[in-house]
């Protein structure tokens, strides 16, 4: 499977207008209903609250990235979110600046699409991921960032 | 000295792989041989052989869900770490394990 089954240029935003965690997971769920991957938005939603409340995602310095196996998501999907100025997290401070929000359905025939996200959640741990996706350019440019990373990986 | 690993967090599509990758990045950077197997969505993948068992000098498992097949290392020492913790602080982990098993 490649990553573009899961990722393209409509699933980005590259510079989100909120300034919080619920308003761009908010930003992010929109594009997955506009491009008709989602069963159920508030499924889902209540799902990524779930796991989020459950231990933060936020892991990695500057990045976060809340996920949820629900029934409310129709296609496996990632969609990508970037603030120039930062958003809140857990704390007041702004210091996340890349988001990934991953949806996978609570059934799926193969695990193709769970095989690419695993690998995605391993690029996560090279110190210059983070530093390419900040200063990407265009949309393609990501996608181009994310692609080299996984060549790198496997 | 060589280390296993075993990653597993509760919905196994993100942080289990995380984990595995920074616990391999970390033992690069203190030139320690390490196997992760990881018990994600995708199920058991690079899987620990008994063989593999005998040459080690330690086992990190995370603590967050159960650990399938967790008896199989009960002859070695097993450092249990939650995977949140494994994926912000695999680096001191990784040193800290060092200098014990050093001493």
């Amino acid at each position: 499977m490649q990553l573009t089954e899961v990722m393209n240029e409509n699933l980005m935003i590259l510079d989100l207008e909120s300034e919080n965690k619920d308003g761009t997971i908010n930003e992010m769920i929109n594009l997955l209903e506009k491009e008709n991957l989602l069963n159920s938005k508030a499924e889902y939603l209540k799902d990524v609250l779930k796991r989020e409340k459950a231990s933060s995602t936020n892991l990695v310095e500057g990045l976060a990235m809340p996920h949820a196996k629900s029934k409310g998501v129709k296609n496996p999907a990632v969609v990508f979110a970037r603030s120039i100025n930062g958003i809140s997290w857990d704390h007041e401070e702004k210091n996340v600046k890349v988001v990934f929000l991953i949806a996978v359905p609570e059934e799926k025939a193969s695990d193709d699409h769970l095989i690419i996200l695993s690998t995605l959640a391993k690029c996560f741990m090279h110190d210059n991921f983070f530093d390419n996706l900040v200063e990407a350019k265009t949309r393609t440019g990501i996608i181009n960032v994310i692609e080299d990373q996984l060549n790198s990986l496997s | 000295m060589k280390l296993l690993a075993v990653t597993a967090c509760p919905s196994g599509v993100a942080h289990t792989y995380m984990a595995a990758e920074a616990l391999k990045e970390a033992a690069k950077k203190e030139n320690v041989e390490i196997k992760v197997e990881t018990q994600g969505s995708i199920g058991i993948e690079n899987e620990i052989k008994s063989d593999e068992i005998i040459g080690a000098s330690a086992v990190i498992l995370t603590n967050d869900i159960g650990i399938k097949k967790e008896s199989r290392f009960k002859s070695l020492p097993i450092v249990r770490v939650s995977v949140s913790n494994v994926v912000k602080k695999s680096d001191q982990i990784i040193k800290q394990i060092v200098q014990k098993l050093d001493n």
